[in-house]
């Protein structure tokens, strides 16, 4: 061997090392790299489909409880007879054909050291875990509540027809109460949505009837825009009482007790306070509040290790609202996060806005919307707000536009993640 | 034998990467945002929101900017007149519900690398219900007013000019109110050839040639 081959081979041997040790260790780190979802809603689904599209190879596993998606987009005019129920169920058969493992189990508890999650019906090993569980209902908060037949139309399925069964039987004059609980929910402004087409009802059915909304948050920009579009279109229909929260209820004489005074209804709808889904809570995933801190990039947990938190569940402290437009970009901004990590492909590091908007529909053909535009602050965690413009909503061909663009998105995103 | 171990190990590691990115452009990592509104890919399940896909860069420019500025559209015509590969580009006014608040959060850059993407996506036509005896009607009214700009019958939306056919009708009827209210404006031939239309063949005729461009599958 002379000196120049000798060299060439030194360095290629040297590459060869480098190369052989990168591939045992991509090779292990394929192995290692079981990707777990766990919740097959907007923001979990995204997440599943988005990152097998950026990494076609990687092996992606989808724990889901119900068989059937029902969406919360959409639920409100099921509740007001204007949609049936099985325009708003969607299946996962979609996830088969991409080679993501759609598993029909439902998760109970998450052991972050050992990586495990444990089913009803099996236990299963992460290696990453991407976790958009929702919310859980805080029934304590409200005295003499019966959460089995408490209808709350946030709980989807059953739970929405029976709400509309009992406006559907109310008698002309009997009264509605819409409870909203003190802080954050999912659909921060379904409530005032779902009280805009209960009145649409209303108006046309049983005009002799009432609604009431008891609102324990204080009265906000959110608040001041339906209530000037309610002054317009549903006069006397509807009473706003703004920081007026609901203690307890009386269910017998059918009265909602609250910090106000006591108030009688013929249908009660109490929305109860919320938090990050049990599973978070009891994994010690949340914070002292009940939701869940993540890193806001990567929407990895601060709390454990490879866990990644996405959709309704995650902290307020971040700025961004609980709708179904949020979760499905935050799963796209986790998602570009991962495949980066992964597959350390540096065009998947760019920072791109997160874009939320969410839709009310207040009548057949006339919808309001509200933007929020978020780009990652310098430092800390919080999203940086650019824009939450709400324009034009007096303007009735406007309204008939957004009605569009409303049942398009709902279009446009059920397709994206389901079809 | 030494040699032959460095070359398999070699090529194992390099074919054998079990991890590989697929291949995606920095537009289309951006486009992302768009699919839940506009489609994936672009392309729009309707029945109000417009395909995306396929339209011409210039045209998705001009409008993202027209958006992004609504309050200064001088400002936005400066832009492109900056820069030399789009100086073509005519910003005319155009306006919106809600594309007006989401166009503010992208830079003239990430305009463009959206525009490169959605342009060079397959255009698909909308399947959706049109009026037979109005179509037939439309696509005359198509062949004599509009064909010189919107050639094939709506179908290459080259330079300036929109996607027509097999575009949602709700957003064709959207468009052609806005550009007869002056919400949007019309560049001179169109409105020329739109006020001659309507003169002649009464104003029902707009609806005739979205029933026609609606009527393409």
């Amino acid at each position: 061997m002379d000196k120049i081959d000798r060299r060439r081979f030194l360095k290629l041997a040297g590459f060869s090392l480098a190369s052989s040790a990168l591939f045992f260790s991509t090779k292990a780190f394929a192995d290692s790299q079981r990707i777990v979802i766990v919740g097959g809603g907007i923001a979990g689904t995204t997440a599943a489909i988005y990152l097998k599209t950026l990494v076609p190879n990687l092996s992606i596993t989808l724990i889901e409880k119900n068989t059937k998606y029902t969406a919360g987009i959409m639920s409100n005019e099921v509740i007001a007879g204007l949609r049936d129920i099985s325009s708003i169920t969607f299946g996962y058969e979609n996830l088969n054909k991409i080679n993501i493992k759609l598993i029909n189990d439902a998760a109970v508890e998450i052991d972050t050291n050992d990586q495990l999650i444990h089913g009803k019906k099996d236990k299963y090993k992460y290696d990453r875990l991407i976790l958009a569980p929702g919310i859980s209902l805080d029934w304590q908060s409200i005295q003499g509540i019966d959460n089995a037949k408490n209808i709350t139309g946030w709980q989807r399925g059953v739970d929405v027809t029976t709400l509309k069964e009992q406006i559907t039987n109310i008698k002309n004059g009997g009264n509605i109460l819409i409870s909203i609980p003190k802080g954050p929910i999912s659909g921060p402004a379904a409530p005032y949505e779902r009280a805009s087409l209960i009145a649409h009802y209303l108006k046309s059915q049983k005009s002799k009837s009432k609604l009431f909304i008891l609102d324990g948050n204080s009265p906000s920009e959110q608040t001041a825009l339906f209530k000037s579009i309610w002054s317009q279109k549903y006069k006397d229909l509807i009473e706003l009482q703004t920081n007026t929260t609901t203690e307890g209820v009386d269910v017998g004489n059918k009265t909602i007790i609250t910090n106000q005074g006591k108030i009688k209804g013929e249908v009660i709808n109490i929305i109860p306070a919320q938090r990050a889904n049990l599973i978070a809570q009891q994994a010690a995933l949340t914070d002292k509040d009940g939701w869940c801190p993540v890193d806001q990039r990567s929407f990895s947990s601060t709390k454990a290790d490879n866990v990644h938190i996405l959709g309704d569940a995650i902290s307020p402290a971040l700025g961004l609202r609980k709708t179904a437009q949020c979760a499905n970009s935050q799963a796209k901004h986790c998602a570009l996060a991962i495949a980066a990590t992964i597959t350390n492909n540096e065009t998947y590091k760019r920072s791109m806005p997160l874009i939320d908007v969410e839709y009310s529909i207040i009548a057949p053909s006339y919808a309001i919307s509200t933007v929020q535009i978020h780009k990652q602050a310098r430092e800390g965690l919080r999203y940086q707000q650019l824009d939450t413009h709400v324009k034009d909503v007096k303007v009735a061909d406007k309204a008939h536009r957004e009605y569009g663009y409303a049942v398009s998105w709902f279009n446009n995103i059920t397709q994206e993640i389901f079809a | 034998m030494m040699y032959k171990q460095v070359i398999i190990f070699t090529l194992l590691a390099v074919f054998l990467n079990p991890l590989s990115a697929n291949a995606t452009s920095a537009g289309e990592l951006l486009a992302l945002t768009c699919s839940s509104c506009h489609g994936t890919k672009g392309v729009s399940h309707g029945p109000a929101t417009p395909s995306i896909a396929g339209l011409s860069k210039n045209y998705i420019i001009a409008s993202m900017l027209s958006y992004k500025h609504i309050d200064n559209l001088d400002h936005a015509q400066d832009i492109v007149d900056e820069r030399k590969n789009l100086d073509d580009v005519v910003i005319l006014k155009r306006s919106a519900t809600i594309m007006t608040r989401i166009a503010k959060a992208y830079s003239i850059e990430e305009i463009e690398k959206l525009a490169d993407y959605f342009s060079s996506q397959k255009i698909t036509l909308a399947v959706q219900d049109s009026d037979k005896d109005q179509a037939k009607k439309g696509e005359k009214l198509h062949d004599r007013y509009c064909e010189k700009c919107h050639e094939e019958g709506g179908i290459k939306p080259d330079d300036d000019v929109g996607l027509l056919a097999g575009q949602w009708q709700d957003y064709l009827r959207n468009s052609m109110h806005d550009f007869r209210n002056s919400d949007r404006e019309m560049p001179k031939k169109m409105r020329n050839k739109i006020d001659k239309m309507v003169k002649k063949k009464g104003a029902n005729s707009i609806e005739a040639l979205i029933q026609y461009y609606a009527s393409q599958k």
